[in-house]
């Protein structure tokens, strides 16, 4: 990270005077203890659910019902997994599969043009302003807004429960989104490379193709993961939209799995692991994109 | 609207600039309209454009015209909503969905604001896992956290009540009564939603100049002063951004619900969301659903006016 190097006055409490002048490198060993802990019972409280998800699926029935219940599994079983691969959860992981990545991949092909013309073309500022602007605030508003009108026009149209009904809704719900967020990007490369490819005598979409989709690529692979995450996540569209396994995803898959009153958690606890795999790798894998991006470029409204 | 009125650097011009460069001055505007390749720049952001048509315009225009009739189809004109101002179903979820607000949105920019400062702080090693392990909630479905936290309240299975029984107390059976499924519900919230304010926050506190701290340290500022004076105006505008995303996210969320308890024990936690869901595909009235929907568009768009007049404007006028 850039600001590792960040002064130590943006802590919280003060420092009375003559404690530093005394002791100040015992202090500052306290304070970093201090810090270190707070940030260690964070990570647990932000983990704890997902270890305890994971570690119910593989729990034996006895230690599912023992009392209190036990933080580590003393018989470790597979059967809910047997289980839950014999309800067939493959094919709910191969329908979001299928969806969140080609929902990904047209929400780029329509969003990337989009903001490449509202940050590299001379278009009348207003019409980019507008454009853009309601771009934003639509990404604010709740799916479930639309969920309704969407879902009498599909069953109007009859492409209720088809999967191309959900890669064309995700694909147009989040394109807003990922052209508010491009643009942020865009606008971080400077156009001198750019320009001096066209003085060249480069073509627009040469110099496209050979300057700026190589230094965007990263951006743009972390935007991808972006929204693969979100169409991954995807619940409330797909409460209106799925009616069958050959559609069903898998948040609905799992809802359909909880349980009500029963012991029988191991079966939706292995679907929740199943589910929650992909988002630790994104987490990690965008944490460094988000947090510039939200410094620099895309929040700021540059 | 606010969009409209708003200003902007030049397209094309703002990758230079850095951002608190001045408004360019007013002279330069006029190269604007110098249209030589608008036609190719409109076509690229037409396919754009018709989604959001199809998926927002359309819907909304759709929503009208479905309040203003009746489930055959008829027109009733403001029927729908005054039944709506009538229905104490439609009261539960609003005022639920509120007081959810006014606990979740407190406590997630305290947490947020918290962790920010902490992971910013010199202190914090390896700030990338930090953030890594910090956000990961953000990222996940709303249906599986309810599901996660569903078997953390479990009163057998759970995690929750493990420190309750250690202390000697009576296992709490947290959704099965309505305030405690408040509280219960509420938690989830925030375990689910703060990373965002965290991560806007951290955002934020990186945007504020080092520099400004040495000359307080010159002064003899404590730390104290310096946060309460120099970091907090800093970060004003993020604040503000997370208040109201994080105020939408709250409102807006169904998964968790749908998760734990399913609005109930009775209607006790029934919200926005939720109502529109069970009335239009569980009780088939979408037409009156929709007024309920009109409520919710008009608390996303006062949030989001807001939000955009601070995205596009406060910047500027620093």
């Amino acid at each position: 990270m850039a600001q590792t190097d960040v002064s130590e006055t943006t802590t919280n409490e003060p420092v009375p005077q003559d404690v530093v002048m005394a002791a100040q490198g015992r202090r500052l060993n306290l304070r970093k203890l201090l810090v270190v802990i707070v940030l260690y019972l964070a990570a647990f409280w932000t983990l704890v659910p997902m270890y305890w998800v994971a570690i119910s699926s593989i729990k034996s029935l006895r230690d599912l019902a023992h009392i209190p219940p036990r933080f580590f599994p003393t018989d470790p079983r597979l059967d809910a997994w047997v289980t839950i691969f014999e309800r067939r959860i493959l094919e709910n992981v191969y329908n979001s599969l299928v969806v969140s990545t080609l929902a990904t991949i047209i929400c780029l092909i329509i969003a990337v043009p989009a903001a490449y013309a509202a940050t590299r073309m001379r278009l009348p500022f207003k019409f980019v302003a507008i454009v853009v602007g309601l771009m934003g605030l639509v990404a604010l508003l709740p799916p479930i807004a639309s969920a309704i009108p969407l879902f009498l026009l599909g069953s109007d149209l009859g492409i209720i429960d088809e999967k191309y009904t959900l890669i064309i809704l995700y694909t147009v719900l989040n394109t807003a989104f990922a052209v508010w967020v491009l643009r942020g990007t865009f606008m971080d490369v400077p156009m001198d490379v750019e320009e001096a490819a066209l003085m060249d005598g480069d073509t627009r979409f040469g110099a496209v193709r050979r300057i700026l989709l190589p230094l965007i690529f990263p951006s743009l692979f972390s935007i991808a993961i972006l929204l693969f995450i979100f169409n991954w996540n995807e619940y409330i569209i797909a409460l209106y939209f799925v009616n069958s396994m050959k559609t069903m995803t898998l948040p609905i898959a799992i809802q359909a799995q909880i349980p009500q009153h029963e012991l029988d958690w191991g079966v939706v606890s292995a679907a929740g692991t199943i589910a929650v795999f992909p988002v630790l790798v994104a987490a990690f894998t965008l944490q460094r994109f988000l947090v510039r991006g939200l410094t620099f470029g895309v929040a700021s409204g540059q | 609207m606010t969009v409209q009125q708003t200003v902007r650097p030049l397209p094309g011009q703002g990758a230079n600039s850095p951002a608190s460069q001045p408004p360019p001055p007013q002279g330069m505007w006029s190269e604007l309209f110098s249209f030589r390749d608008n036609r190719l720049g409109v076509m690229l952001i037409i396919p754009s454009l018709l989604t959001l048509i199809l998926v927002q315009f359309y819907p909304i225009v759709y929503n009208f015209w479905l309040i203003l009739t009746s489930e055959k189809g008829e027109w009733i004109g403001l029927a729908n909503l005054s039944r709506l101002t009538r229905d104490t179903i439609f009261h539960g979820a609003l005022i639920f969905s509120l007081k959810m607000g006014i606990v979740v949105v407190p406590m997630c920019l305290l947490v947020g604001l918290g962790l920010a400062l902490l992971v910013h702080s010199d202190y914090a090693g390896r700030k990338a896992i930090w953030i890594s392990i910090l956000i990961i909630p953000l990222m996940v479905s709303e249906i599986v956290a309810g599901m996660m936290w569903k078997i953390m309240y479990h009163p057998t299975l759970g995690l929750v009540n493990v420190p309750l029984s250690a202390l000697g107390l009576e296992p709490i059976i947290w959704l099965v009564k309505a305030d405690t499924a408040f509280i219960a519900l509420c938690v989830v919230e925030i375990w689910r939603i703060s990373p965002l304010a965290f991560l806007l926050l951290y955002a934020g506190l990186n945007q504020v100049p080092r520099d400004i701290y040495e000359a307080a340290a010159v002064d003899g500022a404590t730390r104290w002063r310096a946060f309460w004076d120099m970091t907090l105006p800093y970060i004003r505008p993020m604040f503000s951004i997370a208040t109201i995303l994080v105020f939408v996210w709250s409102t807006r969320t169904i998964g968790t619900i749908a998760a734990t308890t399913q609005g109930g024990p009775g209607r006790a936690t029934w919200n926005l969301s939720w109502y529109i869901y069970g009335m239009s595909f569980q009780r088939l009235k979408p037409h009156y659903a929709s007024a309920a929907v009109l409520v919710m568009l008009l608390m996303t768009y006062i949030a989001g006016t807001i939000f955009v007049r601070y995205l596009w404007v406060e910047r500027r006028s620093r």
